[in-house]
């Protein structure tokens, strides 16, 4: 449909609206465990497409071809299947106003609701994203939406379908798994993961302004979609207000049970989820920007999903003995979507995320600091960065992801060695140096 | 030197109200409804400049969304105005986020409140006098009414004849620091004969090497853009 659309009115150039970028992030990394690889390239060229041939319709498509190379393995040189080349839908959709106030959307599309900015708990939709640069995660999940906005409110019902196989962005199946296996798991390469559930969400958002706060309530109901959690149904609510020169907000979700993995020996189970308890997902936090544009934002998020210590020490340990056969298990059915510069899996109960941007401190160098802080170990995935903007069309980055330890005494002990959260990981000290060009 | 002579012959006279003079600077410089194509060059400390294209669409005295078309690096991005909120649309995140009146504008010399809230009538109050230097024009020194405003307080020269045509303006902190001030020149006729300046020199009275241009290129005061147009739920579409 969505070609069919686009070869029609290319003809007009009015009807077209075109943007999009080409990107190269090299990574040099410090790599400590085997399969690690020392030196990356992630080339991405993306287009973005926004076709209207009628009034009432507008079709959108954003999507990027991916080129990865991973060299100076750590262990000795092999096949890194995930730095394979891909082509990456992130976006493909119709988008129908059938009147003022009321529209359709059906496609692959990224909602998200909710105010969090490096976590959104409410969002059962999408791919998880890059907490140290939330800008970098497109990817949307295939939905159909019906919205009734208004003035000062709005009513959404979604519901998506899991992307059960993909081949090139593209599912070949969707809601179910496909009757035959993969060839990967005919030749014995993957486990066969498929079942006979159907994988889908349904979520309601109703928001409202009052005294010039955006409100948004939010219900959603899941079958094994982007986690295990079956006939799940989550509450939500956020909230968002400035204060002057200062954004507040919060966002939380409210379910029973809990999805956690827990390590048994040397295997991992999810014993709560069909507990009964009460469990919440929730973020607290703010940006505050300064005279001279500069801008600090925080944010403090509780995980109900994280482990107590003894529980995170048993699962860090069998990490860090198998921890292809754990992210694997830990990766489950969340695809991330496109490739990602940064993975976190936040696995312990709270976090606190600082953020700070100085723009133009000469030319258009921006310089910015993040910090990822687990607060049970005060371990941290620090990331220094300077942007240049030499050109309109030309950004140029360098960053660094440094993770840090923390507390010794309130780390986890693995053998001989004490470990915090964000030192856990296959690679030590990252450099990015990323060139982006928009057209 | 005569012309100036007669126009202020011509112009001399009781002062108006700022009432009645800040109605005429909000009817010229943002009629209740309109759509227009501004441009906004921000010079840089250095020399550089990055040029913004914009549409801006306003309905009432509390709704306007601007969409930005260039440049590519902000393609896509939009504001919006309800109230005393603001939003701004971020392609990239495919979400808007909540804004403060008083953040920049794209970055340059302009805020958020310059070009989504001017509603001075509503917003400030103060007094009208004579300016010796300048005795074509009012001088309209202003403070505001609320913290949501754009600035604390603002010295303003409009002329006498027509009334409410900007000249200069100086914007101040709460303590008397002045953070900007703009020139506003070249009055031109738009469609349906509205007449305003259609340049705008805002100079950064911080950093003085900085200031920002903004130059409207159409405006179509005949427009009834829809109430749908404002709501949230329509940023991205």
């Amino acid at each position: 449909m969505l070609p069919l659309v686009c070869l029609v009115v290319l003809g007009d150039s009015s009807l077209v609206t075109t943007s999009g970028y080409v990107d190269s992030r090299t990574t040099a990394a410090q790599t400590l465990l085997n399969g690690a690889p020392g030196l990356t390239e992630l080339a991405e060229a993306n287009l973005q497409v926004k076709v209207k041939p009628l009034e009432q319709l507008t079709a959108f498509a954003d999507v990027s071809l991916f080129w990865q190379g991973a060299w100076f393995v750590h262990g000795g040189e092999r096949d890194q299947p995930e730095y394979r080349p891909s082509v990456v839908l992130s976006e493909a959709y119709l988008d129908a106003p059938l009147q003022d106030g009321f529209r359709l959307v059906l496609g692959k599309k990224r909602i998200v609701w909710g105010a969090g900015l490096a976590f959104n708990p409410t969002d059962v939709l999408n791919p998880p994203k890059d907490p140290t640069d939330p800008t970098f995660q497109r990817a949307g999940a295939w939905l159909a939406q019906a919205e009734w906005g208004f003035d000062k409110a709005a009513l959404s019902l979604v519901l998506a379908g899991k992307a059960t196989r993909q081949y090139a962005g593209l599912p070949t199946g969707l809601v179910w798994y496909p009757a035959r296996p993969s060839a990967e798991a005919v030749r014995g390469w993957v486990p066969d993961d498929r079942d006979n559930e159907a994988h889908f969400a349904f979520a309601g958002r109703l928001y409202v302004l009052i005294a010039d706060t955006d409100v948004n309530l939010l219900y959603s109901f899941t079958n094994l979609y982007n986690d295990a959690f079956a006939d799940k149904s989550r509450l939500g609510l956020s909230l968002s207000h400035v204060f002057g020169s200062l954004e507040l907000h919060t966002e939380a979700s409210f379910y029973t049970g809990s999805a956690r993995l827990e390590a048994e020996g040397h295997r991992v189970t999810r014993p709560f989820l069909g507990a009964e308890w009460l469990n919440a997902r929730v973020v607290i936090g703010g940006r505050y920007q300064f005279n001279d544009s500069a801008l600090f934002s925080f944010e403090y998020y509780f995980n109900g999903e994280g482990h107590s210590k003894p529980a995170f020490e048993r699962l860090a340990t069998l990490a860090r003995a198998n921890p292809t056969a754990l992210l694997q298990a830990i990766a489950g059915s969340a695809d991330p979507g496109t490739p990602q510069k940064f993975s976190f899996e936040p696995l312990r109960r709270h976090y606190a995320v600082l953020q700070y941007s100085k723009p133009q401190i000469f030319d258009d160098f921006t310089v910015s600091v993040a910090a990822l802080v687990s607060l049970e170990d005060l371990s941290m995935q620090l990331v220094p960065q300077v942007t240049w903007a030499p050109k309109e069309w030309l950004q140029l980055t360098v960053a660094v992801y440094v993770p840090l330890s923390g507390v010794t005494a309130w780390g986890v002990r693995i053998g001989e060695a004490t470990y915090g959260e964000f030192t856990l990981s296959a690679t030590g000290t990252r450099t990015l140096v990323q060139a982006r060009v928009f057209f | 030197m005569n012309s100036l002579l007669i126009l202020t012959l011509l112009a001399a006279g009781e002062a108006p109200s700022v009432k009645e003079v800040l109605t005429k600077y909000d009817a010229v410089m943002a009629p209740a409804q309109f759509k227009a194509v501004a441009t906004m060059v921000a010079h840089r400390d250095d020399g550089t400049t990055r040029t913004y294209t914009m549409t801006i669409l306003k309905a009432s005295d509390d709704k306007s969304r601007i969409w930005f078309q260039e440049p590519a690096a902000v393609r896509g991005q939009e504001m919006l105005r309800n109230g005393e909120n603001f939003w701004v649309y971020m392609p990239n995140l495919k979400r808007a986020l909540r804004l403060a009146s008083r953040d920049n504008f794209q970055g340059g010399d302009f805020n958020n409140a310059d070009m989504l809230r001017a509603n001075y009538a509503a917003d400030y109050d103060g007094t009208v006098s004579e300016d010796e230097k300048k005795p074509y024009t009012w001088l309209v020194q202003l403070k505001a009414k609320s913290p949501d405003t754009a600035y604390d307080s603002i010295k303003l020269w409009v002329t006498k004849a027509p009334l409410g045509l900007p000249v200069r303006g100086e914007y101040f902190t709460s303590s008397g620091k002045m953070l900007r001030s703009a020139d506003f020149a070249e009055v031109k006729e738009f469609s349906h004969g509205h007449k305003r300046p259609s340049h705008i020199t805002m100079r950064n009275e911080i950093a003085t090497q900085r200031f920002s241009e903004l130059k409207w290129e159409e405006i179509d005061v005949s427009v009834t853009p829809a109430d749908g147009k404002f709501a949230l739920s329509e940023l991205g579409h």
